[in-house]
């Protein structure tokens, strides 16, 4: 063991410090006292270009200054488009709902049952959607304007009552359909669906035509296609024109309860 | 610098007033370049340079009071030591020259002298020279930067308690060091010669 072992924590600080004169030191570390007071000396440093320095802080104060600022633009924008989007969502949702469940006003509710009726999402029109659910308002079905039914019934040939608008539907529906109903109850939501068709025409092949009701076609030569008009049982091809007709007068919801309500009468 | 003064230049200083960075450079700039001659030697004072300009890019947005500011300022000087190393360790990579090599005394040169009247920087190289690198940056931290334990254990990252076992141990290497056969001490106390 050398002398220099030994160091108290105290004489070692001191050192550091530059507060232990050579003289002083313990054993073995007078060597080290001076090069430590030697080394702690101050020495001279280079001149520099203060301005130099002073004109890189306030680019630097600038620069930062100006991306704080971009962020806070940033971060406002993007919180204005996610309120933007969110108010859209609500609106479209709340709209979507009315517009579903036939609360919308007339004129309103019948431009969302054409603009929707073409993405195949069947809403009620003027006001009969709520009737699309309720049973109780299948009598309104026949409120459907006679000129659609009018102009399907040729469509439908001899087979199909010219007297019943709607309720040709409902006719058709009438003996083949009462049983076939599970739909009646339910909200229209796809195209396809029309609830009329579904209510009236049920299994009917006729009645889930998507373009029948969707397009409110009324066109004759798509209705031939569809079903054979001779056939009695093809009552259902009224479905299909009459359907369409419903569709033209924003009332598939309408032909539905139609036939819906035809089917009450049996 | 005493408290006020040390705040007055720091905020002048952040704003880009030129008497602030005067006044922090007057009080630190020796203990950068006094560490930075212990570990880079003839490079010290390029890799100052580099070190205030930095200082001036980032002083904006320190917070804190001066001994937080030595912390900050001998973290920057560390980093900027580091990289003078990966430089250096290139340059040696693409060329093993000799007369390229960095020149670093040895402890048992015989031209080496220590004695009473051993320069500062003489004194500084000889302790980053005898001592790991480790020992050698914790002492020269403490004498030549004069930064308190707390300080230097932040720059380091390390902890305090061992940034005390650094520096006790580094005295210790240096005391044996001087009681090496060759060293002798011409004249006791604290001047040493090497023969």
């Amino acid at each position: 063991m050398t002398h220099h072992d030994f160091l108290d924590a105290g004489t070692a600080e001191r050192l550091l410090a530059g507060a232990v004169d050579p003289a002083d030191a313990p054993p073995g570390y007078g060597p080290v006292a001076a090069v430590l007071t030697a080394a702690s000396a101050p020495g001279s440093v280079p001149d520099i270009d203060f301005g130099e320095l002073a004109g890189v802080a306030r680019r630097a104060a600038d620069r930062s200054g100006s991306s704080t600022s971009r962020r806070s633009s940033m971060i406002g924008k993007l919180l204005t488009m996610k309120a933007a989007a969110a108010a859209g969502v609500i609106l479209l949702g709340a709209s979507g709902a009315a517009a579903a469940t036939g609360s919308l006003p007339n004129s309103v509710q019948e431009i969302a049952h054409d603009t929707l009726s073409h993405v195949g999402v069947d809403v009620p029109n003027q006001g009969h959607g709520d009737q699309v659910n309720d049973p109780k308002h299948v009598e309104n079905g026949t409120e459907n304007p006679p000129a659609d039914s009018a102009t399907t019934v040729p469509a439908d040939g001899p087979t199909a009552p010219g007297d019943q608008p709607v309720g040709t539907n409902g006719a058709n529906h009438d003996g083949t359909t009462q049983t076939t109903e599970p739909h009646h109850s339910e909200p229209a939501t796809t195209g396809d669906t029309h609830t009329g068709d579904s209510h009236g025409g049920a299994g009917t092949t006729g009645d889930v035509k998507p373009g029948d009701g969707h397009s409110g076609d009324s066109t004759p030569t798509t209705v031939p296609t569809t079903v054979p008009p001779t056939t009695p049982t093809t009552g259902p091809h009224h479905d299909g024109p009459g359907s369409g007709t419903s569709g033209t007068s924003g009332t598939s919801g309408s032909s539905g309860t139609s036939g819906s309500g035809d089917a009450p009468k049996i | 610098m005493r408290g006020d003064d040390f705040a007055d230049a720091l905020a002048a200083a952040q704003v880009g007033e030129e008497w602030g960075f005067a006044a922090l450079y007057r009080d630190f700039a020796p203990a950068v370049l006094g560490f930075l001659r212990g570990r880079v030697d003839a490079d010290a004072e390029d890799v100052a340079s580099a070190v205030w300009l930095e200082v001036a890019r980032s002083v904006g947005r320190f917070t804190g009071d001066e001994s937080g500011f030595r912390a900050w300022l001998f973290t920057i000087v560390r980093r900027r030591m580091m990289n003078e190393y990966r430089r250096r360790s290139r340059d040696l990579a693409v060329s093993t020259d000799p007369a390229l090599l960095p020149m670093s005394p040895s402890p048992d040169d015989p031209e080496r002298t220590v004695v009473g009247e051993m320069s500062a920087t003489d004194a500084i190289a000889l302790i980053g020279t005898v001592l790991p690198e480790l020992q050698g940056e914790v002492i020269l931290l403490r004498v030549v930067s004069q930064l308190s334990v707390d300080e230097i254990a932040e720059v380091l990252d390390l902890a305090p308690g061992h940034v005390r076992v650094l520096s006790h141990r580094g005295l210790k290497a240096l005391a044996e060091h001087f009681s090496r056969p060759g060293v002798t001490h011409a004249a006791e106390p604290g001047i040493s010669e090497v023969t």
